[in-house]
């Protein structure tokens, strides 16, 4: 019973990390409309930049966050209003501007073979860090501590988020956008730098999970597929453009990979997972958690 | 020099063609309806001027300036309001919310408080109301909403696009009052209308459109009095 309690327990940690992770693109999708493709890419970009400031200067790996989340910002932001925006005004008039996903695809697609072509296939990690195999115990039970703190970054990260779309002049811009592109642009509101702000955010957010998972996880350059699907699912589970979505969706998803294997071959729990979406997509297609969206 | 004045545009949805060489003024201070049936070109017309639409010839200058190349953002920095027909509040987010979003703007933003109290004073269901989510409302309080947020933008022209649609007798009457004072205090108002008697009655000046072309023009008690308009909207 212990070792279910703590699998558990550390599930939900997992999983919240996981739902940080699917914070940024449900955070994209909610505002451009737009499933960004590249959004695992850009969480595995974080984790080289993540991996190499650490290993440079040998500070503590959550120190790295002063230069991840920044450098993470400007590429986002960048990477919309270069790449990305052009096609949107092509496709201004266009309700599902297809084109857009097709390039969100080819932008993971260089990501992945750029860094493949820089850095190797190689599996790298964090040897020598504080953090590194570190546990908590709590009677019998061993708690992850970078996980632990993973945990309390994204439950913060979505406290602020939360706080920035609801009482600041910018985060009301986005909600407007968002709800309406073309009233809030007659409410003086450039749709175009909205965008970019949010995909500049978005990656952001990719950023500080990328720094939560460095201490204890692998980078290797596919390794934001891994995360693409898992956040994906999330993101449908807790409801499209749902931001408290995300991270309960990344918990539910956390919960069922750690517990579920007690009770079955490991490969069923996959199939849980996506029998679990399936299930959402034909019950719930607004995600158990969201309204058409809750902000 | 008129505050808005729009020289010969013409209007198309692709290939079809929705307003004809349009020529109108408005100066400042007056309110100026334009009438017209279901798909005359009202709302294009306006769309064009906010700057959703570009006209494929002519020219619109707002303060002797040409706007007709300018984003609706840069037109709404200059002064001209477009509150929209079908209201289009932010509807998921509150009352007060949807206020404060009208004062994005540079102009308006620094003095977003102080207008909200005059916004509360015209419409003070909307105080009463500011913790709601805007889709809850009765279509009148969100009418109201749509012309407050309006406001919120401090607007030098306010166009209004049929404030009155879909809304009970009693509250098409409140409206139109609340449109009356908008106009009492100093702003200069466009109102597009179906409903011509009620329009016209508070109107110094209308136009009226049929087939994206303007039919009549003259100041409002003259078109109230006008036989062709008599009959074929006043339905006397
Ligand atoms: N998005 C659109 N695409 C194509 N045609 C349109 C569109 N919107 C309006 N129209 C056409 O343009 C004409 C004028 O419409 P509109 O300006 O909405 O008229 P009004 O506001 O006077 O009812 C109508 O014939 C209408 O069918
Ligand atoms: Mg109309």
């Amino acid at each position: 019973m212990l070792y279910i309690i703590e699998d558990a327990i550390n599930g939900i940690l997992m999983g919240s990390i996981y739902g940080l992770a699917a914070l940024g693109l449900t955070l994209i999708f909610g505002v451009l409309k737009v499933i960004n493709f590249a959004h695992g890419s850009l969480l595995m970009v974080s984790m080289y930049v993540a991996y190499w400031a650490v290993t440079l200067t040998g500070l503590h790996p959550y120190i790295a966050l002063v230069l991840v989340v920044p450098v993470m910002f400007i590429f986002g932001y960048l990477l919309q209003d270069i790449v990305i925006k052009p096609i949107f005004k092509a496709e201004k008039n266009v309700r599902e501007p297809i084109t857009v996903i097709i390039v969100t695809t080819g932008v993971w697609y260089i990501l992945d073979n750029l860094t493949l072509l820089i850095f190797g296939p190689q599996y790298r990690n964090l040897e020598a860090n504080p953090l590194r195999g570190k546990m908590l115990e709590l009677g019998e039970m061993l708690i992850s501590v970078p996980k632990l703190w993973g945990f309390g970054a994204a439950v913060l990260t979505t406290l602020a988020i939360h706080l920035f779309l609801q009482r600041t002049a910018t985060g009301r811009a986005i909600r407007a956008t968002s709800l309406d592109r073309e009233a809030a642009s007659l409410m003086g509101i450039n749709a175009y730098k909205i965008y970019n702000l949010a995909f500049g955010i978005g990656t952001a957010i990719a950023g500080v999970a990328a720094v939560a998972l460095v201490p204890f996880y692998n980078v290797f350059p596919t390794v934001g597929v891994l995360f693409d699907i898992k956040c994906f699912i999330i993101v449908v589970l807790g409801g499209l453009g749902s931001i408290g979505g995300a991270l309960l969706g990344g918990i539910i998803i956390g919960l069922i990979e750690s517990v579920a294997p007690q009770f079955m071959a490991a490969t069923w729990t996959e199939a849980i997972v996506y029998g679990l979406f399936l299930l959402v997509l034909f019950v719930k297609p607004s995600g158990i958690f969201g309204v058409k969206h809750d902000w | 020099m008129s505050l808005l004045e729009v020289r010969n545009i013409d209007v198309s949805y692709g290939d079809v063609q929705v307003i004809f060489d349009l020529s109108l003024k408005i100066e400042e201070g007056e309110v100026v309806s334009i009438i017209g049936g279901n798909g005359s070109g009202k709302s294009t017309l306006l769309r064009t001027i906010s700057g959703l639409m570009q006209a494929s010839a002519g020219e619109i200058s707002f303060e002797g300036k040409p706007i007709h190349r300018s984003q609706p953002e840069e037109i709404v920095e200059k002064g001209i309001i477009h509150v929209p027909e079908g209201r289009r509040l932010f509807s998921l987010m509150t009352v007060l919310d949807n206020l404060i979003v009208g004062a994005h703007n540079s102009r308006a933003r620094g003095q977003a408080a102080a207008t909200l109290e005059k916004v509360y004073e015209l419409l003070p269901r909307l105080k009463e109301r500011h913790n709601q989510i805007a889709m809850t409302l009765s279509g009148g309080e969100q009418q109201m909403v749509a012309i407050g947020r309006g406001l919120m933008s401090q607007p030098k022209l306010l166009m209004l696009d049929e404030p009155s649609l879909g809304l009970a007798p009693i509250l098409i009457k409140s409206i139109f009052e609340t449109v009356r004072q908008i106009a009492d205090q100093g702003t200069t108002v466009l109102l597009v209308e179906q409903d011509v008697r009620h329009s016209l009655s508070l109107s110094d000046r209308g136009y009226v459109l049929e087939h994206g072309r303007i039919a009549i023009e003259g100041p409002a008690s003259q078109l109230l009095d006008d036989p062709h308009i008599k009959t074929a909207y006043l339905g006397i």
